[in-house]
């Protein structure tokens, strides 16, 4: 019998059903990722401060010594307590996202009545309008008279850094659909396998390919629709906003497609409804505190790190980061890439060694 | 001819869970497969649903193989199963469950409404599944069972573990079935059912037919003879009755019939004696009889042997 999309919706309708229908998935796939990111980003949000980091690059020195006025301006900013002052040792620009460039000549051009500040941000974000208010009382401090100093901005090529919210809120995502997709499969399959739903639709032209292909359906509109109530919740309360682009809409279809296979092949290896859900903890609470979900890869041992790189939530989040708010394609489209082949390549597996006839 | 199996085998690693049975199944018959826990019935229905593959013999439906694939797709379309401790979706109201397997046949047409009248469904057809009684979820999946308007209709266990009312309500259904000329293939454990259902009753017993043909056929061959049962102090009366078949149990005497008129006989003698007669039972054979007679077993409510 040919593959029919019929047969495929109502599956994926009859999942979506039960899932809206049941408070207890309901609280697990929205309310609770909600609950972890208002806490977690109100605590660590609030800890982490509002002061914005700003770079210093001072270039007004001569013979290791920087100048007079070059110094007094640093002074000034720091006193003003608005911004985190940085110096700028190193020409990495990972996570940096401000510089401030005091050029060569800088005091001198303030004598001859005008020097020119560059001020290289990456777009997301800018201090411009601090900066320049406290370049004012500069202005007057030192010649009484306005705009002797004057800012230029410029795009600064870096992904720059995002606030301790603005990391969390992909990572939730992040966490919301691999549990969804791993425990999503675990429960479809051992609680139709018990309760003989799957005994019955092999009795019925229904295909597996068809059973799988709804399952994937509604795995992707459940994935849809908490990504929009968190992107939505995270603005509210957070205010926090992201650079629409589709290849996010990508990041997140491969996500839900890389998820459900693991579930598939745990229920398949572990017989009842509880002991899979238990080997689906295991899977996925590594997973969870290892790809990057509420703290950098950067901050664990490399070890950890390079285990980090076999888990598919790390792609996952690292894809939607880049596609919320550094428009970054190349880096989602990667990320996608990767997620996709785990994904299919699991749900192969696992449709192989998941025997839709008995023995 | 519906269903034909001839010299079926089915083994399992180092178990051999039905032994070289053959049968036929006509049409419009209600066919029933009786036997205890175990005894292969479940395990040759589900290889008739095309759900498990035979080890070796010849099985036909609708006059396909179920070991050919084109023979399974066709044969899936014709038949309907409610298999063994069957719950369906518990989050859909009956409606919604109808629909969703009716879909799975392609059959957008299929009468909803005409099936929940059916089953007598009609207050619940809105409500979900899981809030349904236990005989309501049963009638719920035979009208399941039918969303293709199937020939032939497979119910594995119907009415286990549910209560004599429910049950007898379910009996009810598949008679109306057995009427509109479907034709069924039951397995039980229980007796009664059989006897009540059956056109034809196959009795299994660890993977083998032991016994085969209509209820009134098997009990008038096995099922002995009717049992006269007289409650009450016996007194002088026992000794004029014949010896052969008759037992003391405890306050009471079973007396084996073998001719028509012997029980005014031995009524006439209770009659001239003194015996205070408090309760007279006349006990025909059931299929019950006829099981312990070939397998010296009896079967528990749950299908257990002992």
């Amino acid at each position: 019998m040919k593959f029919s999309f019929s047969r495929t919706a109502m599956v994926a309708s009859g999942h979506i059903r039960g899932w809206y229908r049941n408070k207890t998935t309901i609280f697990w796939t929205l309310a609770f990722p909600i609950i972890m990111m208002v806490l977690f980003g109100g605590i660590f949000g609030f800890f982490q401060g509002s002061r914005t980091e700003v770079f210093i690059q001072n270039e007004d020195v001569s013979g290791g010594i920087p100048s007079n006025l070059s110094v007094r301006l640093v002074n000034l900013l720091e006193s003003s307590d608005l911004l985190d002052l940085k110096t700028m040792d190193s020409t990495d620009l990972t996570g940096i996202s401000h510089i401030l460039v005091i050029p060569n000549g800088f005091e001198d051009d303030v004598r001859r009545g005008g020097a020119v500040l560059t001020l290289k941000e990456t777009g997301r974000a800018s201090v411009g309008e601090t900066l320049i208010s406290i370049l004012d009382t500069m202005n007057i401090e030192v010649s009484g008279a306005p705009r002797l100093i004057t800012l230029r901005g410029e795009v600064l090529a870096s992904r720059g850094s995002l606030t301790f919210v603005e990391f969390l809120m992909p990572g939730i995502i992040g966490i919301t659909i691999m549990s969804g997709g791993v425990f999503g499969a675990i429960h479809t399959n051992t609680k139709y396998r018990a309760n003989h739903v799957l005994r019955k639709l092999a009795t019925t032209p229904l295909r597996k390919s068809e059973w799988i292909g709804g399952m994937m359906i509604y795995q992707l509109v459940l994935s849809v629709i908490a990504t929009v109530i968190i992107i939505s919740v995270a603005f509210v309360i957070f205010g926090l906003t992201l650079i629409p682009h589709p290849v996010a809409l990508l990041v997140l279809i491969s996500g839900a497609l890389a998820f459900p296979g693991i579930g598939m092949l745990l229920a398949k290896f572990v017989p009842d409804e509880e002991s899979a859900e238990a080997t689906g903890n295991v899977v996925t609470f590594p997973m969870m505190f290892l790809s990057g979900t509420f703290f950098p890869l950067a901050a664990m041992p490399p070890a950890l790190q390079m285990v980090a790189k076999i888990f598919p939530l790390t792609y996952l989040n690292e894809g939607l980061r880049a596609a919320f708010f550094f428009g970054d394609i190349r880096t989602a489209l990667f990320d996608a890439g990767i997620l996709l082949i785990f994904g299919v390549t699991l749900l192969v597996i696992g449709s192989l060694v998941t025997n839709w006839r008995e023995e | 001819m519906v269903i034909r199996v001839e010299h079926l085998v089915k083994k399992y690693k180092d178990l051999t869970a039905v032994d070289d049975i053959s049968f036929k199944v006509k049409r419009k018959e209600v066919f029933a497969f009786l036997g205890p826990n175990g005894a292969g019935k479940t395990t040759t229905v589900e290889i008739l649903e095309c759900l498990r593959n035979p080890t070796s013999g010849l099985v036909e439906v609708l006059g396909y193989d179920v070991s050919d694939k084109k023979g399974q797709d066709e044969i899936k379309m014709r038949i309907g199963v409610l298999p063994q401790d069957f719950s369906t979706f518990d989050l859909l109201d009956c409606r919604e469950n109808l629909k969703y397997y009716a879909r799975m046949y392609g059959n957008d047409k299929c009468d909803i409404d005409g099936l929940i009248a059916l089953v007598s469904l009609e207050e619940k057809a809105k409500s979900r599944y899981k809030t349904l009684s236990g005989g309501l979820k049963r009638r719920l999946a035979i009208a399941i069972a039918l969303v293709n308007d199937p020939e032939v209709i497979f119910l594995d266990e119907p009415t286990s573990a549910l209560d004599p009312k429910a049950r007898r309500e379910i009996w009810t259904v598949i008679d109306g079935l057995r009427k509109k000329g479907k034709t069924i293939f039951l397995t039980t454990h229980y007796m009664e059912e059989a006897e009540a259902l059956a056109n034809n009753v196959c009795i299994l017993d660890r993977g083998e037919i032991v016994a085969e043909g209509t209820p009134s056929e098997l009990i008038s061959r096995y099922g002995g003879n009717t049992n006269l049962i007289l409650q009450g102090d016996p007194k002088d009366i026992i000794k004029d009755l014949p010896t052969a078949g008759v037992e003391r149990l405890e306050g009471k005497i079973k007396i084996s019939l073998k001719e028509e008129d012997s029980v005014r006989k031995i009524l006439g003698k209770v009659s001239r004696s003194s015996m205070e007669l408090e309760r007279l039972e006349i006990v025909k054979p059931s299929l019950e009889d006829v099981f312990l007679k070939l397998t010296g077993k009896r079967i528990s409510d749950e299908g257990a042997v002992h």
